[in-house]
């Protein structure tokens, strides 16, 4: 199940607050904090087929470069995408 | 750490203040709906040029950016500099000329690409 | 499939007592290295809405407050634990700097309000244009174009007061009336009031500061491609 986006009443009701500390904690929780994830819909004429989650990995060559010096190989079988 | 924040004798946002943070929160939250791409069956060529272009593009503002921070870093030599500087104009050039080939005006580009859209 | 879903990465494992997670779930933890992930079990991603936002920054909260080091993660971070460990393990030095960063400290954010945004001076050239090649004068204008995207030079008078409060500062422009700029500043925990204190003394003329907070430091989570 793809999460549900925010939209409709939930995203009314949280944009139509007055309420200083709600705006506050949106913008801390849903444009801040650690990107360990990034979805994306595919789709044909209007309807949305694919929902794929995807692992964020993105990671400058230099500390590519870093990491791999300090770090045991590890298994490279993982499921990133 | 407080349980809660205080703003107790803070000053707080004015009406049009408040507007203005929500348009903006609500603009940026929005993008971050899953980015959505639809191949239109009525002109599938101009929907994969866009596709691809909106892709390239993105690469291309990634690598920019990456490349000022090595400039900030001060990693990057003059002729690195040069070099990748006259790439990225290329790149911007071309991405701009095959765009208009295909009837994509530079706006068009814009794929929103969620929490990875905001990484320029 | 059962994922997990992640509120904090720590620099050290918390102690028993923070409580559950937003959906009632156990917290438990992920471990790679040095880095610990405070996660809960799910397969379904929470619906964004008012109650579940405010009750994943309330377990962050009592993370925070058990812990020296934390660095929030995104709401709706809902991933395998395999996928999970892979990236803690890839991005390791990157994690470990943001978590020395942020220990014992956390955030206040201040809004930067008004109708204008600081005129902007033309920057000197660093070295005498000439002596650049087309390449190095298009990255120059770009380097300029990012800094001054990153930079709040309205916030010069309250510099002085802030110096000795402020260890680091994240700034997201937005130049549109009356939202100017967004300007996240890590002070030590405890620093609030003498933060409030100094923004509220401070005249910045035409353009007017307003801090909230503290939070958990949200917004210093290390930059993508750091």
């Amino acid at each position: 199940m793809s999460p549900k986006p925010l939209t409709g009443d939930d995203a009314r009701a949280i944009f139509a607050t007055t309420d200083t500390s709600l705006l506050e904690v949106v913008d801390n929780l849903l444009t801040k904090g650690v990107v360990l994830t990034g979805d994306v819909v595919l789709g044909i004429g209007g309807v949305d087929l694919i929902y794929a989650r995807l692992s964020v990995l993105l990671c400058t060559v230099d500390r590519l470069l870093a990491a791999q010096d300090d770090v045991p190989a590890r298994p490279r079988g993982g499921r990133r995408a | 750490m407080t349980p809660e924040p205080t703003k107790s004798r803070a000053a707080s946002l004015h009406v049009r203040e408040l507007e203005s943070l929500r348009a903006e929160l609500e603009r940026r939250v929005g993008e971050f709906s899953p980015p959505r791409w639809n191949a239109d069956p009525e002109d599938v060529q101009r929907s994969v040029a866009r596709l691809v272009l909106t892709l390239v593009e993105f690469l291309r503002q990634l690598l920019e950016r990456q490349a000022i921070r090595r400039m900030e870093a001060g990693t990057l030599t003059p002729e690195e500099t040069e070099e990748v500087g006259r790439a990225l104009m290329r790149l911007e050039e071309t991405i701009r000329d095959i765009g208009t080939r295909f009837g994509l005006a530079p706006e068009e580009l814009n794929l929103d690409l969620g929490p990875l859209g905001r990484l320029i | 499939m059962s994922e997990v879903y992640v509120y904090a990465l720590l620099g050290q494992v918390p102690p028993p007592g923070t409580g559950a997670g937003l959906c009632e779930e156990p917290l438990r933890v992920v471990r790679v290295g040095e880095l610990v992930a405070a996660v809960g079990d799910m397969t379904d991603p929470p619906a964004v809405s008012e109650a579940t936002l405010r009750a994943h920054d309330a377990v962050v909260r009592r993370l925070a407050d058990a812990v020296d080091a934390i660095l929030p993660v995104r709401f709706g971070s809902l991933l395998s634990e395999s996928s999970l460990a892979d990236l803690l393990a890839a991005r390791a030095p990157e994690l470990s700097e943001a978590l020395a960063l942020v220990a014992g400290r956390e955030q206040m954010t201040l809004r930067v309000l008004g109708d204008a945004p600081a005129a902007v001076e033309t920057p000197r050239d660093d070295v005498g244009a000439d002596a650049l090649g087309p390449g190095a004068r298009y990255m120059a204008a770009r380097r300029a174009e990012w800094r001054r995207a990153r930079e709040a030079p309205e916030l010069a008078p309250l510099r002085p007061a802030l110096a000795a409060l402020v260890r680091a500062e994240r700034v997201t422009r937005h130049d549109t009336p009356a939202l100017l700029a967004s300007v996240y500043h890590l002070i030590d925990r405890g620093g609030a009031a003498a933060y409030q204190a100094a923004v509220q003394s401070a005249d910045l003329g035409t353009v007017r500061a307003v801090a909230t907070g503290p939070w958990p430091p949200y917004a210093f989570a290390p930059e993508a491609l750091g």
